[in-house]
């Protein structure tokens, strides 16, 4: 099987592929988790740290990005500017306000390797807060990758069928008042 | 010195050696040493009962025995791959001059410098070796987004 | 004075016979700081500065030689009979026995009165060329079947070529015992050194014992090569047309299977080669036409039955072979 020429099969197994997350609806450690691993190469039997064998990894669909619990509130993004009184703390709300693409980048940059290959591997992360793609992109793409979290559906995503389906745990009643 | 600074190798054998049939490298041992000296005195010895013997158990390799007014007993030893490898066996006993010919014989010819890979092969991977799309499924139709709908 | 002057001649002679009467190099010897030592070296230097490294010298004209004890050696080192008369013919080449008679000329020999009785290796030189082309074809053609006539071509030609013969016969220590006029040994001469033994071994074991020399000496060449390292194959598409039509199959349709990094300095695709629906082969490549080649040389490969996971070349000793014959025959 793959009787390749040498260069052939070298240039094969050494190029970088582009992978596609879709983010929307998915808590973003998730999505940084799966990032990370593929932007360090870790996914490929051929890793090394020193070979650079790290891939693309494009997310979509940031400002769609859902964290759980009440971390939009309660999760605090620091920094200093350097200047006197200049730290400074904004909440994940605001922060994503601000910037959409802010929220999965930072997720992404604490997770990779602290070595001077994080600068490169962020370089190779590409982060859209919609769903639109430049066209060369969109030609470079080869998987796209299963979401992490499944995402539930509404009540109103449910046909009534479904809903009428849908087992009863018990019948109350007639005079039961429902709160 | 460093491995990087010193010379190194891979494992290889000389002309594929053992595949076909497996070649004595050794092609000539020349053995120089006194005859008077008190450093030669293993050697005197070893050249009375040992080397006849050598010399019949290894037909492929020609033995050459020159005694020579010189102040250190040598073995020096040529190998198929023109190296030539030269031991000290001053102050050695008979048995231990023996010890010396049996490595020379059993070593090939090639420098004793530092290994890079204790492994090599020329055919290695039979079922093909990994490139970025073996073990991946087709994936089944366009990859998203392929339209702007949902936006 | 004349009983001081007749002292200091008396001591002058006992002096000189001491000289000439004492052999034993402790009374003569002279071991201090050599005043000549540093002026002898430094012109040395000089000397290896202007002129270069001396020029090499053949192993025979170094101490330690014996040429009939090394002819010995070389045959039982190869576990091979040869007969020692056909091989010392074989080492000799038409180039040494001119350059003798040359010197003999000069030196003012009579060619008539001591002629030289050497003979020549150039018809040894011819039979093991042919052996070695007869047994390298029939071999390739039993191994792979499918292979055309110009890759028979192309593998022989490149096994018997002047760089691998003499990189063979090199590591073989034919260099040593070859009697050719100039040093080193070119390759040519060389070259027709290893067919003359090759001739010789022919003549005194048979045509088998030679066919296993020489596969397990230059057919051993061939492991870790490629098949287009060899043959080389300007146009592999058009030549797996030609194979298709030959066995008539349906010619082949290029579909790109698999792409990666399109718009990139560095991508990747993988073409694959449908003959009718049914997939051929695919390959990888830079571009895609990079790629289809590729896939077309990936075909041929499949086509000829050199692949990477084909059944290795069988190189069991001679006494097994025969075993598992006999055994094969007797069931």
């Amino acid at each position: 099987m793959s009787s390749f020429s040498r260069s052939a099969q070298q240039w094969a197994t050494f190029a970088r592929s582009w992978f596609l997350i879709d983010a929307r609806m998915q808590p973003p450690g998730k999505i940084a988790t799966m990032c990370s691993v593929r932007l360090q190469g870790k996914h490929k039997p051929i890793y090394h740290a020193l070979s650079d064998c790290g891939d693309h990894v494009v997310v979509i669909n940031s400002k769609h990005v859902a964290f759980s619990g009440n971390k939009w509130e309660q999760k605090v993004y620091s920094s200093h500017t350097g200047f006197p009184g200049g730290f400074k703390q904004v909440t994940a709300a605001q922060l994503h306000h601000k910037d959409p693409k802010a929220v999965v980048r930072l997720a992404v940059y604490g997770m990779l390797p602290r070595n001077l290959h994080r600068r490169t591997m962020m370089q190779r992360l590409h982060i859209f807060p919609e769903d639109e793609l430049p066209d060369d992109i969109r030609a470079n793409l080869t998987e796209e990758l299963p979401q992490p979290r499944e995402i539930p559906r509404k009540l109103s995503e449910y046909t009534q069928e479904e809903i009428d389906a849908f087992p009863r745990l018990w019948i109350p009643p007639e005079d039961y008042k429902m709160k | 010195m460093t491995s990087r600074g010193t010379p190194s190798r891979f494992l290889r054998s000389v002309l594929q050696n053992g595949v076909g049939r497996y070649v004595c490298q050794l092609k000539r041992v020349s053995i120089i040493f006194s005859k008077k000296a008190q450093g030669s005195l293993g050697v005197r010895d070893f050249i009375e009962e040992g080397v006849v013997d050598f010399a019949k158990n290894n037909p492929g390799t020609v033995v050459y025995v020159s005694p020579q007014p010189c102040r250190v007993p040598k073995i020096v030893a040529e190998y198929l791959n023109g190296n030539t490898k030269e031991e000290l066996v001053t102050n050695k006993t008979s048995q231990q001059v023996l010890e010396v010919l049996t490595k020379l014989t059993d070593q090939s010819g090639l420098d004793i410098i530092r290994i890079r890979k204790p492994f090599h092969t020329d055919s290695p991977s039979i079922q093909g070796k990994w490139h970025p799309f073996t073990n991946r499924p087709p994936s089944a139709g366009f990859i998203r987004p392929q339209n702007q709908h949902a936006e | 004075m004349a009983a001081g002057y007749m002292l200091n001649r008396s001591a002058l002679t006992l002096r000189l016979q001491c000289q000439l009467v004492s052999r034993s190099p402790s009374l003569t010897q002279v071991r201090e700081k050599k005043r000549w030592m540093k002026a002898y070296t430094h012109l040395m230097a000089k000397k290896l500065k202007l002129e270069g490294p001396p020029p090499p010298k053949p192993r025979w004209q170094q101490p330690n030689w014996d040429y009939h004890s090394e002819v010995q050696a070389f045959s039982s080192r190869l576990h091979e009979n040869f007969s020692l008369e056909l091989l010392k013919i074989a080492f000799i080449n038409p180039c040494y026995l001119q350059a003798e008679q040359d010197r003999r000329k000069q030196l003012g020999v009579d060619s008539e009165t001591m002629a030289l009785a050497l003979k020549d290796n150039l018809q040894l030189s011819e039979k093991g060329a042919g052996l070695t082309n007869s047994f390298l074809t029939d071999w390739c053609r039993t191994s792979f079947p499918n292979l055309p006539h110009e890759g028979v071509e192309c593998i022989v030609g490149h096994l018997t070529s002047p760089s691998v013969v003499t990189y063979v016969a090199r590591n073989l220590g034919i260099e040593d015992l070859t009697m050719s006029a100039e040093f080193p040994v070119p390759d040519e001469v060389l070259n027709s050194t290893f067919m003359a033994v090759i001739g010789a071994l022919e003549e005194s074991g048979g045509a088998e014992r030679a066919a296993f020399f020489l596969r397990d000496f230059l057919l051993t060449q061939l492991i870790g090569k490629d098949l287009f390292d060899m043959w080389i194959v300007v146009n592999p598409m058009g030549l797996l047309v030609e194979e298709l039509t030959k066995r008539n199959l349906p010619l082949p349709e290029p579909r790109l299977i698999r792409s990666a990094g399109a718009s990139t300095v560095l991508p990747l695709y993988f073409v694959g080669l449908y003959s009718d629906t049914k997939l051929l082969a695919q390959g990888p490549g830079e571009t895609l036409v990079g790629a289809e080649e590729e896939a077309a040389r990936v075909a041929l490969r499949k086509l000829y039955g050199y692949t990477e996971n084909r059944r290795p070349f069988d190189f069991s000793p001679q006494q097994q072979r025969q075993q598992m014959l006999l055994q094969s025959v007797s069931q």
